[in-house]
């Protein structure tokens, strides 16, 4: 299953892919028209000041999933048909935040859907080849791979890195 | 392997899945007491004035794994450790290998004259809410409710019920609402919410007695003499757990069930899980007994595991880990929130109707409650769990909660990270 | 997205892509997505504290650093823009001022007066007494009076308060938007927009109106000044398009704004035919034009546009093009960039405009002839470094009539009413056989597909019998489609419209009607429609905002757009933009740019990127003003 690295090196801090996740959850899908729809629409990606760099910070889809196993009304699952992506049904959602309370990576929200509160948490975009904050990022500092092609890519830029010390 | 789950909640539930998972090919039997299908006990508050959230009662299919027996409306009678089986209340007998305690707990009454008795309720079970709102229904909406706890059970049994209409006090012993789960500048918060909504609240006193005519509840009496009119009285005073079958099977009690690390209960092939249990905390160490379904989730899931042939160690129950919304407003609290005046770094910050608590031992987070802005709480619960040092970065995380500063450090796939 | 509707454009797309040529296309493609922020305009960059951003969905911060709120930081962003096409049209007529100076003083002898007639009226109008001066020194007065526009005094702009309507001086003292010095509105734009100083947006956005007020007077003075220096334009044909270029000709194309530089070398160049003949080049010199200077001698000269603004690439990739002469504005760095793979020469001739990879010849206006022959030969010499190999030349050409400034509009109307020329014009507005009249100006905008805008918008207001006038880059789109023809008025012309198209025709003496829309020139001749307008206000006794007349810049790109709208705006004119500006992220900024500014100037922004609602919209303008008139 395809996931979203960070090359952390390459974030600016741009918000862009802030922008774009909410864009894509809106009702136009449009920034100029987005921005003007009520309820506003929520991004589930947070880019966050860590330690004086900026660090995005993105949901997972973890296989031991804490907001899976917590949800209490099952709102949350685990998509089969879209290699397991870790999504929500907005209508089982009952606005008891155990999910927010469990997740350590902080990454869902609250929003508001047909005038309740529910739980706001990454889809990795169902209408898209490839996430809308991937494809948004101006410095490609997110990466959308398989483990093994990222694994790949950072054993890459290690050796680079190595060969450039040498001599 | 024939495996025997008695309960079909959070943890009987969690534990068939872990069952499954490591063993498919095993038998898998839940015999419950209860004769509905499994159901989100959380959410029965909700039903007594028809919330949309009531609506997702029942869990959905998947809340099982394939290939489960359910036998709903069996009680247990005994448990026999040496022989391996379970002798239910209507002569049946069923066999095991491993044997789960998933019972659960039940309310607990304190000393009250009159109560149990008609007109007083209690909001444990499913059938529990059906006979409430049939109460109320019956009552109709002019009655009078008092509430005696003023808990999550009983803040959550207090809105429903005053949002049909019924005038509603709360007696609540200690000295402000939920007071396990907030402090006091915390609970202020949701008090002015509750007073607004028409909620009259009693600090500081218990209920003596309840009072009858032509056997209708007419008012109730306060340790101080005072009497407070009523046509229903809900008891929500807290759970004890169900370990009675244990007890009587000669399993190590106290007052729960007492288990090893791996859940093992005092008999090597029998576990326990959930409310029954009594585990330690994971914060302070001492022991306790959980009440949320969060812990008995993972606490099944282990069990399950180990049942199944693993060795997964449980590291200790939150003897505090709370979401709830009430009254509009979400708190979300977890570990120690109510430290000792020393060896504890108390951090607060109050906006509005935003309330931050963080309690930090030396360079870790040990407790926290967010009023309002709870979302990252989740990242206090981790690092609480995980026990990081976020010492630089204490302050930081009092105003905002973020894994930022130390996001390669925590468990789940560090490698997403490339510096 | 189609990239262009015209076929000449998109035959040289197949070459660029043929030839691994990046295009304006192909940048803009790279850049996507762009920065939301800088979309709705919540970027802020005026000090060291930021730079700072406000979240447009509300959850992060909704202030800058120092405070400043979303609809401050738009305001802001916006009046610097203005500030920025105000500076440009300003510094262009600025240009013309002083080369106007320096010839009242000898200094410039290859700029004559070429229209003396337009030197009186000018001064007249501007208060200066003729007094039976020589021409000298009358065009060294009228340069005083213009250059004193740029200075601090204390008197509002004569370019701007001896041209409008009283009505609408009126309205600009009540707010107090008249300017009084260009430069000095330019430089209190940069003022008060900086860290820590005029944070009311509705402010700001006045002091925005001030500027563009200034931006009107300097384009109204390069107009007069480039009429008196090089004529008034009269009726010309030409053909337009990438097929103007010739492969056996030494085809200079004339890119830029100011005709103190085009004009000179147009003149030059017709005495230069030999020596590009002795050269190789049979054909001889082939002057063409692209953007707004290739306007000025289209009307003037008649010399004909080869392509504009967002396709100015594509003229490189024909092959043939020996030289590209530049000024200022406009004008693509990345043109040297294409001109590497080709032998074509980029010139530079101004000291503030320089591109890297270009040839510069600083243009001198006191050498001006001479300066011409200099960059001229530049392009006979790079003739004989053509490869063959690279010819392309697109077969596509359109005719086009263009030369209607307002005098010729005005010679045309008095040819059907000699003693009331305006008669003719009022009583076909007031009849419905025109129903009301739209000027489209502006650019092409990469982000459009080229000309879709246009020409949608022209058939659409045509086919409801609206007249319609076009300026820049947008008459040059009509120029490259036909539709500066009476063919196009025969076809797309509602039966009144084509009435009169027709009437007005017959009497000036063409064979068949007007063209479907009237080129009045470039950018800065914005300014002749307005005098149109003024003429017909004046005439009726309303003011400028009762008229059934919009304005509309379908596929605006440039600071100067903006500069423009907001001075049509405050004019009175409801003024479509077709390409959202960064100010979405200002609600109230938003707001009072499309609905409350009508309750101050009577004018107001309609934005719409799709041309057919943005023609219901417009029609519907012209009718809640017919309605207003009672007609």
């Amino acid at each position: 299953m395809k996931h979203i690295f960070v090359r952390l090196d390459r974030c600016t801090g741009c918000r862009e892919c802030e922008l774009a996740c909410a864009v894509e959850h809106s009702a136009s899908k449009e920034l100029l028209t987005a921005i003007f729809e009520t309820p506003p629409p929520r991004k589930r990606l947070y880019v966050e000041s860590g330690d004086g760099r900026s660090v995005p910070i993105l949901c997972r889809h973890c296989d031991d999933a804490p907001c899976l196993a917590a949800c209490l009304s099952g709102a949350i699952y685990r998509d089969r048909a879209r290699e397991g992506v870790v999504v929500q049904r907005a209508d089982k959602c009952i606005g008891c935040w155990t999910c927010i309370m469990v997740c350590p990576y902080g990454v869902i929200g609250r929003r508001l859907d047909g005038g309740r509160w529910v739980a706001a948490k990454c889809d990795r975009c169902p209408d898209r080849a490839i996430p809308a904050c991937v494809e948004a990022c101006p410095t490609k500092a997110l990466v959308y791979a398989e483990p093994e092609e990222w694994a790949r890519m950072a054993r890459r830029t290690v050796a680079t890195t190595l060969a450039g010390q040498e001599g | 392997m024939r495996h025997l789950i008695i309960g079909n909640g959070a943890a009987g539930n969690a534990a068939a899945h872990a069952i499954r998972r490591r063993d498919p090919s095993s038998e898998i039997t839940i015999v419950s007491d209860e004769p509905h299908a499994a159901y989100y006990r959380p959410l029965l508050p909700y039903l007594l004035h028809d919330a949309p959230e009531g609506r997702h009662l029942f869990r959905d299919s998947l809340h099982l794994p394939r290939d489960v027996t359910v036998q709903l409306g069996a009680r247990v009678q005994a448990v026999v450790p040496d022989e391996g089986r379970i002798d239910l209340d209507d002569g049946r007998v069923l066999a095991y290998d491993r044997l789960l305690i998933a019972t659960g707990a039940s309310p607990s009454l304190p000393p009250i004259d009159g109560v149990p008795g008609p007109g007083s309720f209690v909001l444990r079970t499913l059938d529990d809410a059906v006979t409430l709102k049939a109460s109320m229904a019956a009552a109709g909406p002019s009655s009078r409710a008092v509430i005696v706890g003023g808990g999550r059970i009983g803040t959550k049994v207090a809105l429903g019920l005053r949002h049909l209409g019924m005038a509603v006090t709360i007696v609540e012993m200690l000295q402000w609402i939920v007071p396990q789960q907030l402090d006091a500048a915390a609970a202020e918060i949701f008090q002015e919410a509750l007073q607004s909504q028409g909620i009259e609240m009693i600090f500081g006193r218990t209920v003596r007695a309840v009072r009858r005519q032509d056997g209708r509840v007419r008012g109730v009496i306060l340790d101080d003499g005072l009497e407070l009119a009523a046509d229903l009285v809900v008891m929500a005073t807290g759970v004890r757990p169900n370990a009675e079958i244990a007890r009587t099977a000669g399993l190590a009690t106290r007052r729960g069930i007492l288990v090893n690390r791996f859940l093992q209960t005092s008999h090597p092939h029998i576990y326990a899980a959930g409310d029954v249990v009594e585990t330690t905390d994971i914060v302070t160490g001492e022991p306790i007994v959980s009440g949320t379904w969060t812990n008995a989730v993972f606490m099944g899931e282990v069990a399950g595991e180990n049942m199944a042939g693993g060795s997964r160690e449980y590291p200790g129950a939150w003897g505090l880990l709370n979401a709830v919304e009430l009254a509009g407003i979400p708190v979300i609290s977890a570990g120690l929130v109510h430290p000792p005046l020393e060896g504890y770094d108390v951090r607060m910050r109050r906006r509005e109707r935003a309330y931050r608590k963080l309690v930090f031992r030396g360079g870790t987070l040990v407790g926290f409650i967010l009023v309002g802005e709870v979302e990252g709480a989740g990242v206090y619960t981790a690092i609480i769990r995980e026990r990081v040092d976020i010492s630089p970065w204490k302050e930081a995380l009092v105003e905002k909660s973020t894994c930022a500063p130390f996001v390669r450090t925590l468990r789940r796939f560090p490698e997403v990270y490339a510096a | 997205m189609e990239r262009s509707l015209d076929i000449a454009s998109r035959t040289m797309l197949e070459v660029a892509q043929r030839r691994g040529i990046t295009t304006v296309w192909d940048r803009f493609q790279a850049q996507q997505p762009q920065c939301g922020f800088g979309l709705t305009g919540l970027c802020c960059r005026m000090c060291l504290q930021g730079p700072c951003r406000i979240d447009p969905f509300g959850e992060g911060p909704r202030t800058g650093t120092c405070g400043a709120s979303a609809d401050t930081i738009v305001a802001r962003n916006l009046a610097r823009m203005i500030a920025a096409g105000t500076a440009s049209h300003s510094g262009h007529a600025k240009h013309l001022a002083y080369t106007m100076l320096k010839a009242s003083r000898g200094e410039a002898p290859d700029y004559p007066v070429k229209d003396e007639a337009k030197l009186r009226a000018v001064a007249t109008r501007l208060g200066i007494p003729l007094d039976g001066k020589e021409t000298q020194t009358l065009m060294g007065d009228v340069a005083a009076a213009a250059l004193a526009e740029f200075s601090e005094k204390e008197t509002p702009l004569a370019w701007a308060a001896t041209t409008v309507t009283p009505g609408r001086v009126q309205t600009f003292l009540k707010y107090g938007v008249v300017p009084t010095s260009i430069d000095g509105v330019v430089a209190e734009v940069m003022h008060r927009t900086t860290y820590g100083t005029d944070a009311d947006p509705v402010n700001i956005l006045l002091g925005g109106v001030k500027c563009a007020l200034a931006d009107y007077a300097g384009m109204h003075m390069a107009t007069d000044l480039a009429d008196i220096l090089f004529g008034v334009p009269k009726p010309v044909v030409a053909r337009a398009n990438l097929g103007v270029l010739k492969a056996d000709a030494v085809n200079i194309a004339l890119h830029g704004h100011n005709p103190v530089l085009s004009d000179v070398i147009v003149q030059v160049a017709s005495e230069m035919q030999e020596e590009a003949r002795a050269a190789g080049a049979a054909g001889g010199l082939n002057l063409v034009g692209i953007c707004c200077t290739g306007n000025e001698v289209l009307m003037r000269h008649g010399i004909p546009p080869a392509t504009h603004s967002v396709s100015q690439e594509l003229a490189i990739l024909t092959g043939v093009l020996d030289a590209m002469v530049v000024d200022y504005q406009c004008i693509m760095p990345s043109l040297a960039n294409v001109a590497e793979c080709y032998h074509t020469r980029i010139v530079t001739t101004m000291p503030i405009s320089k591109i890297p990879g270009a040839r510069h010849v600083e243009f001198r206006e006191g050498h001006a002839r001479a300066s011409a022959r200099e960059i001229i030969r530049l392009a006979i010499d790079a003739y004989g470094r053509r490869d063959p190999a690279k010819v392309n030349i697109p077969d596509h050409t359109s005719t086009a009539l263009a030369g209607f400034s307002s005098e010729t509009i005005l010679g045309a109307l008095a040819a059907v009413n000699k003693e009331d020329p305006l008669k003719p014009l009022i009583d076909n507005i007031v009849s419905g056989n025109i129903l009301g009249v739209c000027l489209f100006a502006g650019c092409n905008n990469v982000r459009v597909t080229q000309d879709s805008g246009f020409l949608t918008l022209a058939k659409e207001l045509a086919r409801e019998n609206v007249l319609l006038l076009a300026t820049g880059c947008g008459a040059g789109a009509y120029a490259r489609h036909g539709l500066l023809t009476s063919d196009a008025a025969r076809e797309y012309a509602g039966p009144g419209l084509a009435e009169v198209l027709g009437a007005v025709g017959q009497a000036v003496g063409l064979d068949s009607s007007l063209p479907l829309i009237l080129h009045m020139g470039s950018c800065v001749d914005n300014t002749r429609a307005a005098d149109v307008a003024v003429a017909v206000a004046n005439k009726l006794g309303v003011d400028l905002d009762k008229l059934p007349v919009v304005a509309s810049a379908p596929e605006a790109t440039t600071e100067k757009a903006i500069a423009i709208g907001t001075w049509a705006v405050a004019a009175g004119l409801p003024v479509h933009v077709g390409v959202v500006p960064p100010v979405l992220g200002g609600p109230m900024v938003t707001k009072v740019l499309t609905e409350e500014v009508k309750d101050l100037f009577g004018g107001y922004f309609i934005v719409e990127p799709d041309p057919k609602a943005a023609a219901k919209k417009l029609v519907e303008a012209i009718r809640e003003r017919r309605s207003g008139l009672g007609i």
